[in-house]
């Protein structure tokens, strides 16, 4: 097991590619990655993505942009509160209308963002765990609210969006590699915790990271509270040197450091507008 | 029912005004602002389609799958291809 913890999302990903490159073959178990908030260096993103643009066009087999991974997971450019009068529910409904497209791409019947507004329940029912989880933590922080006032009480709710189906997912490799979120409310704010069974550090880790901080925007918006700390716990960690190549990813990862701090500080990573 | 570049481009910004939440008179002032373009995510794509494959009948008339980053990123290029393919479904010239 190796624990990592950064301040940024970006740092993060660095020092968990670091730690993978030291790595026989650039795997490992267990591997915790956490960053508090949700801000990203905007220096880093460019970088990654050429690499991957690069990768791609060596390879027949698709290598998808940063900003294609973290909408599989949330796709932000739906979620307009500034302007929608029901932001959930107009979520919800562009979710359904891209399905009726998006089912017919040849085996990709589901997505990971499909798990969290529409799981298949035992009954064959469809359940939306998002908006569940919303009411359910906007139900406890009302009930909180009184005590907070005074002291700072923790309001700790453990709460959990599954994306795993037992029984149904019986595939050894591909979708769904991330298991499970789980949220906890607790001193004001909103914080996450993934579980991947196999995480792919170069074409997928950096795009969770900006999906499930996207996420956990998501939630900060609708309880009004702040984003606390996303984990990432990948039971498989793997930096794909078949992809990347040891010495490729070394170069990447000695690129992205001498960019850190150079186009801006560390801000809250950008809205999917 | 003939069917002119115009309308479903019209269609297109409807359906762009709605998953961004802005009226189709923004939408079209942004797209002349870009040359009479516009660039468009690929997951709002999705929607787009969906809208406009609605208004136009119903009918299946893409699949995503095949369609290259140019289609599903530049609004005008996704509107020509759907009214292409609304024609070639429909027998009709567009």
């Amino acid at each position: 097991m190796k624990a990592i913890s950064a301040e940024n999302l970006s740092v993060a990903w660095l020092d968990a590619v670091d730690h993978l490159l030291t790595t026989p073959k650039g795997k490992d178990v267990n591997l915790v990655v956490a960053f508090r908030g949700i801000d990203e260096d905007p220096a880093i993103r460019p970088l990654v993505d050429a690499f991957l643009g690069d990768r791609s066009a060596r390879r027949s087999e698709a290598v998808y942009p940063i900003e294609t991974v973290a909408s599989t997971l949330f796709p932000e450019s739906w979620y307009v509160p500034e302007r929608a009068a029901q932001p959930r529910d107009h979520l919800y409904r562009c979710f359904e209308l891209a399905q009726r497209v998006h089912k017919r791409v040849s085996g990709e019947e589901e997505t990971y963002f499909g798990r969290l507004v529409s799981y298949p329940g035992p009954n064959g029912e469809r359940v939306n765990q998002l908006e569940e989880q919303v009411t359910r933590l906007q139900g406890q922080l009302r009930t909180a609210a009184p005590k907070s006032s005074a002291y700072e009480i923790g309001v700790v709710e453990p709460a959990d969006l599954r994306l795993q189906v037992p029984g149904r997912d019986r595939l050894y490799m591909g979708f769904p590699c991330l298991s499970h979120i789980s949220l906890t409310l607790h001193g004001g704010a909103i914080h996450l915790a993934a579980l991947y069974r196999n995480q792919g550090f170069l074409r997928k880790g950096y795009g969770n990271y900006v999906g499930l901080a996207r996420l956990g925007r998501f939630f900060a918006t609708e309880l009004g509270v702040a984003v606390g700390e996303i984990a990432c716990v990948a039971s498989h960690a793997d930096a794909e040197l078949d992809v990347g190549t040891k010495a490729g990813l070394r170069q990447l990862v000695s690129d992205c450091r001498d960019a850190l701090g150079s186009a801006a500080p560390a801000c809250e990573v950008d809205r999917a507008a | 029912m003939a069917v002119t570049v115009e309308q479903v481009w019209q269609e297109a910004v409807r359906a762009l005004a709605f998953v961004r939440v802005l009226t189709e008179d923004e939408v079209q002032a942004d797209a002349d602002g870009c040359g009479g373009d516009l660039v468009i995510k690929s997951k709002d794509a999705e929607v787009v389609i969906s809208l406009v494959e609605e208004a136009l009948g119903g009918d299946p008339l893409v699949d995503i799958s095949q369609l290259s980053r140019r289609e599903l990123t530049s609004l005008r290029t996704l509107t020509d291809l759907l009214i292409r393919r609304w024609g070639e479904l429909h027998g009709a010239a567009a």
